[in-house]
């Protein structure tokens, strides 16, 4: 017997039939995100994208619940208002979460107010508690994101939704050689939110497939200066973008469409199989990989 | 990897080497019949362990035996605890018979007594021969029965990780013929990475170990690889894993075995399923291994024997998903080879050992989820040097000493996120992304551990101890004590530390089939090159610790063996995250982790009773670590409270059969009991409940195995054997994972029944 002859065999063997069932996954848990069947918060959104410590910003949360916007008009502009407050409590680097588990914690949150949208200037010391800077002593600078950014978070309680804000702050480089870091602070262009062409949905009919659209003028993916800290230099990098689809009803293809960094494309389309003759509603949120996020929503009647 | 790429066609080329090397010798088998004589009273002496080649059996109550070989030179072992044990040589040709006459235990010399498989020298020492634990079920791999051992706790599925007796993986030491190997296991787990044909027995000291064995403070597995003489003449095997061939060759006084591996796996899922769809479930890794080992008898009593190890492995996968940032791509990538030469002269008083050996490891493994990149590179050179010899001093008193040596210098690269890869301890849940924060650094890194060591054996009447000692010096180098910035000259680190560590041990033999033992000592390790970034971790680590006491009766009566063990370790100066949210500079890690284990086993093991030889094994333990002196005590992210396995494997005429049964606590998880959504990413993250709060449901499985052999034509011999995993079809669950939002969670389930079936051919 030749080894492939062996080989042969054992291909063909029973054993082969014990692959055919590898499904062990619990098909139950749904992973989706895209069609809004409780209350959600799809955004919270901040106005500038990114400024400096101490820099005054505006916040807004965009939410959504299967009835679509929540009283849209605000029959009350207090009526149902999100709660905000900034989060004092800088990470640990060995937690994988975005935010302290400490900002769940009272005393570590400075209340900003309660209304649809508030505006505050951001605690002065974020580069040192979400940044590179560290206090005297010798410890170890926090690490960035993977576009630079450091970041300050910022709390939603919206009834029972929780959810965290961050804002992008501009520090200093840390660990960068002195050339380096000067040439960052002349040359860095801090992120601004993208913009969302307004979408159009077509008319459509019930059960049936409509091609979404997304998209953005060329200039939303902004270019940045970024460190790279294994060639210790300066590199000019473009955003990526990442658009995720939201719908009342009815079924999206995917949860969200992305353009890489080195993608010149500015339009992304998704298949949106509608739901029951109704009116619906289609959020799309637009957001860069520098923390910046566009949102638009829709008013779909879906025809019988 | 393409099947149709290099390393493919070199494999084949190998195989066919190997085939026709093997062609070239067409001796018949022979068949060795002995009989095993008291030299006082020249009674018969039934119930010995007799070992040749690798072949083990036990002498039947009028001292006969018989065991069938390729023809060559062996060595004949009969060992029991009522006997000294004894070594002679014999040539095999055609049938032999011949009386072997053995000493009671009475007229001990002195040298410390080996007994083999069927009562461990020390509590929980196991060793098996390569023959039975390729009958068990573990498709056929001799090493993949470690994880059948009592002692080892049950592997994740898809796991290559060891947990003996509550150690952590990495604190446990792999040997080959004394030579330290990266890992036991290919990626994936599926099979051994040390190859399988030329594999000649497997020794498991879970703690306490001899001061011969150091740079682990968990415990120590020996992989010996077989006389090349006993190799089959060639062989050929393929299954559903993997196809494999070795052969052996003599050239002139030189016996030259080789063998080579290379899986087919993936190929075999793309028959029957999408390898994509499969990819949360099972790892599809692709491996090849590869060995060749030389015997040159110099006299007598002296001979050299020189292996070379090899072993690719390569795992892509991609985990994909409706949302860009949560999509998964993994790669991991595997190259090691070892090489070693050992020069043995055996005396009548005792033995000299000789072995130097050189290696090269290459790691590398990517991931990027979403944006999040992460990626870790290792290059690494590692070299030694081993000499040991032993001396009967008198009858009663035996001294074994040496020297080992033990370098490596590593080139490491690493990017992404600190949390990335996962260590013991870590926060981790299921399935969500690394941290979002990502540092990179490029570092070099040096660890030479030189050590001397001596054990002196010393026997009065019932009594018989073992007083060691080993001395180590470990020089530990890192090449930057600070993070890179500019081109500012990096300020290295280098230290000098030695450890002592007194190990012994205490044997009564309280009745002719009854003995109590107590063992102990210190043992240290030197923390890993991995861990001395100055910027994921501290570069000035040191030495970690553990102290080891375990103590046990054994009852003997051939065929049977009843063990009871008790077993504790207490660790020290552990290399652990600091958990502060602005650690130190260049000190991500500490070495104030801390760490207990305590523990029974019990174990019944059988022998050769009616060709069926197995072991039933129940173990209790509570494994638990404390990251810093402030921090709480929390479990061992593999403690195992209760273990049970049963392994049998039965060997008669044309048959082999084998089962197996597991039953294991789950393993500690985290729980998850909320969740709020990070407007960044656009997806929900955990709010998580206390560390390793939770546990995997009960594990259970049962597999068995078959093997039928037949003979073809001209002393070639065939056999198929069929391997049916996970019998009842049972729904282990190896992790939790959950719905998007977090508020409803499942089991990721292990493999559901499995049949591995097979065809091998020799000669």
């Amino acid at each position: 017997m030749t080894p492939r002859a062996i080989l042969t065999v054992a291909a063909g063997c029973a054993g082969l039939a014990g692959y055919a069932g590898l499904t062990g996954c619990d098909a139950a848990l749904d992973q989706r995100l895209a069609i809004i069947d409780q209350p959600r918060v799809l955004a919270v959104i901040a106005e500038p994208a990114e400024v400096k410590p101490g820099g005054t910003v505006s916040y807004r949360a965009v939410i959504a619940s299967p009835d679509g916007p929540p009283n849209d008009p605000p029959d009350d502009p207090a009526d149902d208002a999100p709660s905000w407050a900034f989060c004092t409590a800088p990470k640990p680097p060995t937690e994988d979460n975005s935010v302290s588990a400490a900002c769940l914690v009272a005393k570590n949150l400075m209340p900003l107010g309660t209304a649809p949208t508030v505006s505050a200037a951001l605690p002065s010391n974020g580069c040192l508690q979400f940044g590179p800077e560290t206090p005297p002593g010798n410890f170890r600078p926090r690490d960035a994101d993977s576009t630079g950014g450091y970041y300050q978070p910022v709390r939603v309680d919206a009834g029972d939704l929780l959810a965290f804000g961050l804002t992008r702050i501009t520090c200093h480089l840390a660990t960068a050689p002195a050339i380096v870091a000067h040439d960052y602070d002349l040359q860095y262009a801090a992120n601004r939110n993208p913009t969302l062409d307004p979408p159009v949905v077509p008319g459509a009919a019930a059960d049936t497939d409509v091609t979404l659209t997304a998209s953005w003028p060329a200039e939303a993916a902004e270019s940045y200066l970024f460190y790279d800290p294994l060639s210790q230099t300066l590199v000019t990098r473009r955003e990526a973008m990442r658009l995720s689809w939201f719908a009342t009803g009815g079924t999206l293809a995917v949860d969200a469409s992305a353009v890489d960094e080195d993608d010149p494309a500015t339009a992304v389309s998704t298949t949106w199989h509608t739901p029951a003759a109704g009116p619906a509603t289609v959020w799309f949120v637009l957001r860069d990989s520098r923390g910046g996020i566009a949102t638009q929503v829709v008013h779909v009647d879906v025809a019988p | 990897m393409t099947w149709g790429g290099g390393r493919g066609v070199l494999a084949g080329a190998i195989a066919i080497a190997i085939l026709w090397c093997g062609a070239a010798r067409a001796d018949g088998p022979a068949t060795l019949h002995g009989t095993l004589v008291d030299r006082a009273t020249h009674q018969p002496v039934g119930g010995a362990v007799v070992e040749v080649g690798s072949e083990l059996v036990a002498s039947d109550d009028d001292g006969t035996f018989a065991v069938s070989l390729a023809p060559g030179s062996y060595t004949i072992v009969v060992t029991a605890p009522f006997l000294v044990t004894l070594r002679q040589p014999v040539t095999l040709t055609g049938d032999v018979r011949l009386t072997i006459e053995v000493d009671a235990a009475e007229a001990s010399t002195g040298e410390q007594i080996e007994i083999i498989d069927i009562a461990p020298t020390a509590p929980g020492e196991t060793k098996v021969t390569a023959k039975l634990a390729r009958s068990v079920p573990g498709g056929g791999d001799a090493a993949k029965i470690v994880q059948s051992l009592p002692a080892v706790a049950r592997p994740p599925a898809g796991s290559a990780d060891i947990v003996v007796w509550g150690a952590a993986p990495h604190d446990t030491r792999v040997f080959v013929d004394g030579v330290p190997v990266m890992a036991l296991y290919h990626v994936g787990g599926y099979r051994a990475a040390v190859g399988n044909d030329l594999v000649g027995d497997i020794h498991l000291t879970p703690a306490a170990f001899g001061p011969d064995r150091g740079g682990a403070i968990g415990g120590v597995i020996d992989i010996g690889l077989a006389d090349p003489a006993a190799a089959p003449d060639w062989r050929a095997q393929a299954d559903v894993l993997d196809a494999s061939a070795a052969g052996k060759l003599k050239l002139g006084g030189a016996t030259i075995a080789a063998a080579v591996r290379q899986s087919w796996l993936d190929h075999a899922i793309d028959v029957v399923a999408d390898r994509k769809t499969l990819a949360p479930n099972a790892p599809i890794p692709t491996w090849t291994d590869g060995q060749v080992v030389v015997r040159v008898p110099i006299h007598d009593d002296l001979a050299i024997t020189g292996w070379v190890l090899g072993s690719l492995d390569s795992l892509d996968r991609t985990l994909v998903s409706d949302d860009p940032a949560t999509q998964v791509d993994e790669r991991t990538d595997q190259r090691t080879v070892r090489a070693q030469i050992t020069l043995r002269r055996d005396r009548p008083d005792g033995y000299d050992s000789a072995t130097v050996w050189a290696g090269r490891d290459h790691t590398r493994y990517d991931l990027q989820v979403g944006l999040i990149p992460a990626s870790q590179r290792a290059a690494t050179w590692l070299a030694g040097a081993r000499g040991v010899q032993q001396h009967r001093l008198s009858p009663a008193a035996t001294v074994t000493y040496g020297a080992d040596l033990d370098a490596e210098t590593a080139a490491l690269q690493r990017t992404g996120s600190l949390t990335i890869p996962v260590r013991e301890g870590d926060l981790y849940i299921f399935g969500q992304p690394p941290g979002d924060d990502v540092a990179a650094d490029r570092w070099n890194a040096t660890t030479i551990d030189a050590a001397g060591h001596v054990a002196l054996d010393l026997r009065a009447g019932r009594v018989t101890a073992t007083l060691g000692d080993r001395f180590d010096a470990w020089m530990l180098g890192a090449s930057r004590l600070t993070p890179r910035v500019g081109a500012l000259p990096a300020l290295g680190s280098q230290q000098l530390d030695f450890t002592d560590d007194p190990r012994g041990s205490l044997q009564v033999q309280l009745t002719g089939d009854a003995s109590a033992r107590v063992d102990a000592g210190l043992y240290h390790q030197a923390r890993e090159a991995s861990d001395t970034s100055a910027v994921f971790g501290t570069p000035d680590l040191g030495v970690e610790q553990a102290w080891h006491v375990t103590a046990g009766g054994q009852w003997r009566h051939a065929p049977f063996a009843l063990e009871a063990a008790v077993y504790a370790r207490w660790l020290d100066d552990l290399v652990a995250r600091d958990l502060a949210v602005t650690p130190p500079l260049a000190q991500a890690l500490t070495q104030g982790g801390t760490g207990r284990v305590l523990g029974l086993q019990v174990t019944a093991r059988l022998v050769d009773w009616n060709h069926l030889t197995g072991w039933l094994s129940y173990s209790l333990s509570r494994s638990t670590r404390k990251d810093a002196d402030t921090q709480p005590e929390r479990l061992f992210d593999h403690d195992q409270t209760h273990g049970l396995i049963a392994v049998a494997g039965w060997d008669h005429g044309p048959w082999t059969l084998g089962g197996r049964l597991r039953l294991a606590t789950g393993e500690p998880r985290t729980a998850v009991i909320g969740a709020f959504f990070d407007s960044r990413s656009g997806r929900f993250q955990p709010i998580v409940g206390p560390h390793n709060g939770t546990r995997l449901p009960t594990f259970f499985a049962a597999d068995v195995r078959g093997e039928r052999r037949f003979a073809i034509t001209g002393g070639v011999r065939g056999a198929v054997y069929l391997e049916i995993q996970n019998l009842t079809d049972r729904a282990n669950a190896e992790e939790i994972i959950y719905n998007a939002d977090f508020s409803q969670h499942g089991y990721l389930t292990s493999l559901p029944l499995l049949a591995i079936g097979g065809v091998r051919i020799e000669r």
